[in-house]
């Protein structure tokens, strides 16, 4: 991956830099590839461009691969990974590369907040001004009603994973920050300014450029690599209503927990097998109540778990090791990518400062719209 | 000379000083906000100075016009100007500056945040907006920016009012004003610190230090590619 | 006049809105429709602070309801201090203008 924040290039130069790491990465020669697919969200809204998996193929002098650009929201990554993750799993092809990009900082910082509400429901929510927060901001109240979570649990996940993310040399924000900072000393209100209430400035992920690339291939092409295995050993996907005031319980975040259930499934393994999580905080609300639907803890007991210190570096599960999104950044279409590379990295023991011990099974969740579109994943290291 | 020199020197108001305050950032450090003094200044333009270059967010005209305020302050060629610096730790995170333009007008000039992502220029362009204000006992500021994203903010968060009949001396550009009303409403949500400084927090503060001119850069402008993709 | 309307299946009366092809709950195709008015509840809110260019408000409250009709919907909230629970009147209003041009859409103030 490149580091996340404000990157020079444009996105096909951010995609390519990404790309060719996990190429190097790979020791395969590039000629190997015979598909790439590209997750992005924004290219036609925010750069004007679009067949960027075309382009890319073409940056990177890898025709006559297929290409195809993948849009998934901001679940575009966990989409081209499955897609990639299936394309060589039917054998259909060998050897698959996956980047996920996205340039976001061109723009300023409401037009890219209008750009990512896009994915709201045009009649229904977008008119009025609904923002992705805004939606955020709704959920946290309801839950915070519900399970009596507080701005303190909000502003312990901020600072797990803004401190995790000082040891991620690629994380957009590598600046530590304190409870009295954000929430407790009279300057917060300054410090950290209402964005959707509850939500404030630290609840909410930077907007960041960025990419991130796999390379996706069968276990013969791995093995001749020489590089330690990591497997998709399970896959699920799910979606929901596309508005949340049509959601049976809008506290309820089905589609986690059914896309988590089927990936489980797939694996043969339990959310209590898993040894590290990148979980999908583009709000701090969202990793406390995904930590409960994928199955780590009960429903409404998540808060309680971090405020044990579970889901620290050292603790139980340790969730986003990366920094999260909250702090890593994100780059919408090379979220889920830059996820499933962390991940990668943790299961081989390449993750420095961050590792997490002995780490075998890894699980990711690449949250598209508000919930709406949900892709997970179990990552297993094989001998 | 020294004839032409009086001349040519504006009159110069006493202006009442900007009491110190710490400010308690986001990351746990604590920021000093003081006035600057004339015999600070070629420190301010050596933190200045190369800034002129980075085009991003209009850094080059901000910092330009900036060297040249308190270049001209420092020379006695500008009329009741002040700046007002953030330090943490001693060393300089970012200044404000403007003048008086008569004894119930002022005129913002500059902010300039050199560490981002802890609210430091919001911090000091509100400190600005308290000195004006609450010390120096005005009744309006006039405003102009020349980024379009923080002059934005700005209006939208105070909000500003319109001044139509005032062309900003920066530029002539038509004015925009926080009056009194104004800022007390706003206060509560955008004007933190805490006064006295202690001691010990003050003596940190009583030398300006300045970051490496590159590392400056790098923090204004983002660390783009660095590290590389991996 | 805009009017905003809610979908009530004709085979099973399950409601929805905004509109479906098919009943989410059996599948069917026909609706029946009726205006989304009138008194309705607060189910949730947020004042919302960073918005798009077409607002140069400093925030605006948005907030989810439920009409006493069964339908639910989210709105612009004309409401200073809003709660949970909240009964709320239905008007139309402009809750976006841009380059001049207004949208109209479902507004609420307290009943």
């Amino acid at each position: 991956m490149t580091r996340f924040g404000r990157s020079e290039g444009d996105l096909i130069d951010i995609l390519e830099q990404a790309s060719l790491a996990a190429i190097d990465d790979s020791s395969l020669d590039p000629k190997a590839i015979q598909s790439v697919f590209v997750a992005n969200m924004g290219a036609g809204i925010l750069s004007h461009m679009t067949g960027v998996a075309s382009a890319l193929v073409d940056r990177l002098s890898l025709y006559p691969a297929a290409a195809e650009a993948v849009e998934n929201g901001p679940a575009s990554g966990g989409s081209a990974a499955k897609i990639a993750a299936c394309a060589v799993a039917s054998g259909l092809v060998d050897v698959a590369l996956v980047a996920g990009g996205e340039k976001m900082r061109d723009v300023t910082g409401w037009e890219s907040t209008d750009f990512v509400a896009s994915l709201s429901h045009p009649q229904a929510e977008y008119i009025y001004g609904v923002t992705l927060p805004s939606m955020a901001g709704m959920f946290t109240r309801l839950y915070m009603e519900k399970y009596g979570v507080t701005p303190k649990h909000l502003a312990m996940v901020a600072i797990k994973n803004h401190s995790n993310a000082l040891k991620n040399p690629y994380a957009h924000i590598r600046q530590a920050i304190t409870m009295e900072g954000i929430l407790t000393r009279p300057e917060a209100v300054v410090n950290n300014p209402p964005v959707a209430e509850p939500l404030r400035m630290f609840d909410c992920c930077p907007v960041s450029d960025g990419g991130a690339a796999l390379v996706v291939c069968s276990e013969e092409v791995a093995r001749k690599s020489g590089k330690p295995l990591v497997k998709f050993a399970g896959i699920g996907q799910a979606t929901d209503t596309h508005t949340v005031q049509e959601r049976k319980d809008p506290t309820e975040l089905t589609a986690v927990r059914l896309a988590s259930q089927q990936a489980f499934k797939m694996a043969g393994h339990k959310p209590a097998d898993v040894d590290v999580a990148e979980l999908h905080d583009a709000f701090t609300i969202l990793e406390i109540a995904e930590s409960e639907e994928v199955g780590f803890f009960k429903k409404g007991t998540g808060h309680i778990a971090l405020e044990r210190g579970e889901t620290s570096l050292t603790g139980k599960i340790p969730i986003n090791p990366s920094g999260g999104l909250k702090a890593k950044g994100h780059p919408v279409g090379a979220t889920g990518v830059a996820q499933l590379t962390e991940l990668t990295w943790q299961l081989r023991g390449e993750a420095g400062e961050r590792q997490v011990k002995n780490a075998a099974v890894g699980f990711s969740c690449n949250f598209g719209g508000f919930g709406n579109n949900v892709i997970a994943f179990v990552l297993s290291r094989e001998k | 000379m020294k004839q032409l020199e009086e001349v040519l020197r504006p009159p110069e108001r006493n202006l009442p000083p900007y009491p110190p305050k710490s400010v308690y950032l986001a990351s746990g450090e604590r920021m000093v906000v003081r006035q600057a003094s004339r015999e600070e200044v070629p420190i301010l333009l050596k933190a200045v100075g190369p800034l002129t270059t980075v085009e991003r967010d209009f850094y080059d005209i901000v910092a330009s016009r900036t060297y040249a305020e308190l270049l001209g302050w420092m020379r006695y060629r500008v009329r009741d100007e002040y700046c007002l610096v953030g330090l943490i730790d001693g060393v300089l995170v970012g200044l404000v500056n403007g003048r008086t333009l008569s004894k119930k007008i002022g005129v913002s000039f500059h902010t300039i945040a050199m560490r981002r992502g802890l609210r430091v220029g919001a911090h000091l362009f509100a400190a600005k907006m308290e000195y004006h204000i609450e010390y120096l006992g005005q009744d309006e500021v006039y405003i102009v920016a020349e980024s379009p994203i923080g002059f934005r903010r700005w209006m939208i968060e105070y909000p500003l009012v319109e001044r139509p009949q005032v062309h900003h001396e920066l530029g002539g550009v038509m004015s925009w004003a926080l009056t009194r009303d104004i800022y007390y409403a706003a206060k509560p949500r955008l004007v933190a610190g805490e006064r006295p400084v202690a001691d010990n927090l003050m003596a940190t503060a009583a030398k300006i230090d300045l970051v490496e001119a590159e590392t400056l850069i790098t923090q204004v402008s983002g660390q783009p590619g660095q590290p590389q993709a991996r | 006049m805009t009017t905003f309307e809610g979908f009530i299946c004709k085979a099973c009366s399950y409601k929805t809105y905004p509109r479906h092809a098919r009943c989410p709950s059996c599948g069917k195709r026909e609706f029946d429709t009726a205006p989304l008015e009138g008194s309705a509840k607060l189910l949730t809110f947020t004042r919302v602070h960073m918005l798009s260019l077409a607002y140069t408000e400093r925030f605006i409250t948005l907030g989810i309801v439920e009409f006493a009709s069964g339908f639910k919907a989210l709105g612009r909230l004309l409401v200073d201090e809003p709660r949970i629970g909240m009964k709320l009147k239905t008007e139309l209003g402009p809750v976006r203008v841009e380059d001049g041009e207004k949208t109209v859409g479902l507004c609420f103030r307290e009943a």
